[in-house]
């Protein structure tokens, strides 16, 4: 993508329109607050513009953009403290920004609070898998390995996931019943 | 479970931007783009000039006309091909070592040995280049994410010439290769580790991407690697056990004999460090010795290729305190932004680097 071609930033506008709303998903539910993740948006999009005029090379846009979504949002999660999932339900989680069904609200947190307890390869995959909606062929992808291997993951992480609510049964309520 | 989280999968689907959002940051986005920029100027010109030169050069796959572009370039930009040789992201004269020096000796490589071992090779000095800036607090999340994209295109180059050795009945090769890879991989991510954690305690989040990102091509070489191990057979399996303990042994004496050398200058974390991957290899070594005498030598030559990636590391965390030794705690602070410390300011002149572009940055491109 050369920068300097008005078609080109043409194109780079295209990329945001059609990848906005997903790598807005990707931050949100790495930092659980809407602004932060709307910023984290921004600042994904302008570095990354940023880079072209430099002169940097992008082979795929979509997984550029998501690595530094990702690489921002560690970033950023250094700089405030963890939510917890006390935190998160004090703040009042809302991913959607139209205050759903409370139960559901609070359903949701506890399985991201959950997630945010397991290994971080299990922890990307789900995020990717059941936050994201994005299937294994997409993710393999992103995460720089096989569909198969993928596939493998997601389950495996599924079932650290029901381990962790076996173990901390008081933590995540009624999350799996 | 399943159920609850495809209920979760399906909500989360509304998850997004709201209109008013996505188009004030679309708004922002587009006068950002729109911005005047300094211009690249006559280095940006010139080398785009020898990219697209050696871009055409690997298209053409013209063994003469490939000779005559490579003399011109050693010709003409010998000097800045090697002052390029220590550029990275962000510098100028990046662009001429990923597109010009690395692509003329691509153009070189013939077979898919050769090119599977250059290919390692460009991963490596992608991940050089992560502990470069690493050290001295440059590794940016852009720039990360940059090396990241390149280190997956390499392995991926690698991984794809692997498979036409093996195709040619070369299987140890490609097992060698792979775990040479495969070990480099390692040592580097241990290296970018530690280098980002001297900064301030901890890695910043450029390190953790690009360990990440490592740690995920690590786990698709080994079991690549690993197949290949199980396919070394027929009657020279011995022979490739034997050769692959020798050159174990002879690599583990010779980083046995460094780490003497350089313990009185290395931190003692290193050392536990370097004593520990020292200490794995000799136990490899040990387990691949009793597999050969129960004639296993499949077992054996996976764990000759197993001490010899230890050594490998072993090898890089030594290079890596040699080369960047840790600095007194009052001169080891994080690079602020507009300023620099002595090592990246050494490193930048050692680059021969050109003024950097004006006008970067989210000047005026203010938040709500």
């Amino acid at each position: 993508m050369d920068p300097t071609n008005g078609d080109k930033q043409a194109q780079f506008i295209r990329a945001y329109e059609e990848l906005a709303d997903a790598i807005f998903r990707h931050c949100y539910f790495r930092v659980y607050d809407r602004e932060r993740a709307r910023d984290l948006v921004q600042d994904c999009f302008t570095k990354t513009w940023d880079y072209l005029c430099r002169g940097g090379e992008i082979g795929n846009i979509k997984a550029f953009l998501y690595r530094t979504a990702t690489n921002l949002a560690i970033d950023n999660g250094r700089r405030r403290q963890t939510d917890s999932l006390e935190a998160l339900l004090e703040q009042g989680f809302d991913p959607t920004g139209s205050s759903g069904s409370a139960e559901k609200l609070a359903e949701t947190a506890r399985v991201a609070a959950a997630i945010d307890h397991l290994k971080p390869a299990f922890r990307e995959v789900l995020k990717y898998r059941f936050f994201e909606g994005l299937g294994p062929q997409e993710i393999a992808r992103l995460v720089g390995a096989s569909e198969n291997a993928v596939s493998v993951r997601i389950n495996r992480a599924v079932a650290a996931l029901k381990k962790e609510f076996t173990i901390d049964k008081t933590r995540y309520g009624r999350a799996v019943e | 479970m399943e159920e609850l989280l495809n209920s979760i999968a399906e909500r989360s689907k509304r998850v997004g931007l709201t209109e008013a959002e996505r188009e004030v940051l679309r708004v922002r986005l587009v006068e950002y783009a729109a911005r005047p920029r300094a211009a690249g100027g006559f280095v940006a010109f010139w080398v785009g000039s020898w990219a697209r030169a050696a871009f055409a050069l690997r298209a053409s796959a013209r063994p003469v006309l490939a000779t005559a572009v490579i003399i011109a370039v050693l010709g003409s930009g010998a000097g800045v091909s090697y002052a390029a040789e220590g550029a990275v992201p962000g510098d100028a004269l990046y662009g001429f070592k990923l597109d010009v020096n690395e692509e003329v000796i691509l153009a070189l490589t013939v077979t898919p040995e050769a090119k599977a071992r250059w290919e390692t090779r460009r991963a490596e000095r992608r991940l050089e280049e992560a502990e470069a800036l690493a050290s001295s607090g440059e590794l940016d999340v852009i720039k990360a994410a940059a090396l990241e994209d390149k280190i997956r295109f390499h392995a991926a180059n690698v991984e794809k010439n692997l498979a036409e050795i093996g195709k040619g009945g070369r299987v140890r090769v490609a097992a060698e290769i792979g775990s040479e890879l495969e070990g480099a991989l390692q040592g580097h991510a241990a290296v970018i580790g530690r280098l980002s954690e001297r900064q301030d305690g901890r890695r910043n989040a450029g390190a953790e991407g690009v360990i990440g990102a490592v740690e995920n091509q690590i786990s698709r070489t080994a079991a690549r690697r690993s197949d290949s191990e199980r396919a070394v057979a027929g009657p020279d399996n011995r022979q490739a056990a034997e050769a692959s303990l020798a050159e174990a042994g002879k690599k583990l004496a010779a980083v046995e004999g460094e780490l003497d050398e350089a313990r009185p200058r290395l931190p003692t974390e290193s050392i536990d460090q370097v004593g520990v991957l020292v200490g794995r290899a000799r136990t490899a070594i040990e387990a691949g010795r009793s597999s050969l005498a129960e004639e296993k030598f499949n077992e054996a030559f996976s764990a000759f290729q197993e001490a010899a990636r230890c050594v490998q590391q072993a090898k890089m965390l030594i290079n890596a305190e040699k080369k960047w030794p840790a600095r007194s705690p009052g001169r080891d602070r994080p690079r602020t932004k507009g300023g620099g410390d002595g090592a990246a300011n050494d490193r930048r002149q050692k680059n021969g680097e050109q003024q950097r572009s004006a006008g970067r940055g989210p000047v005026g491109f203010g938040r709500d």
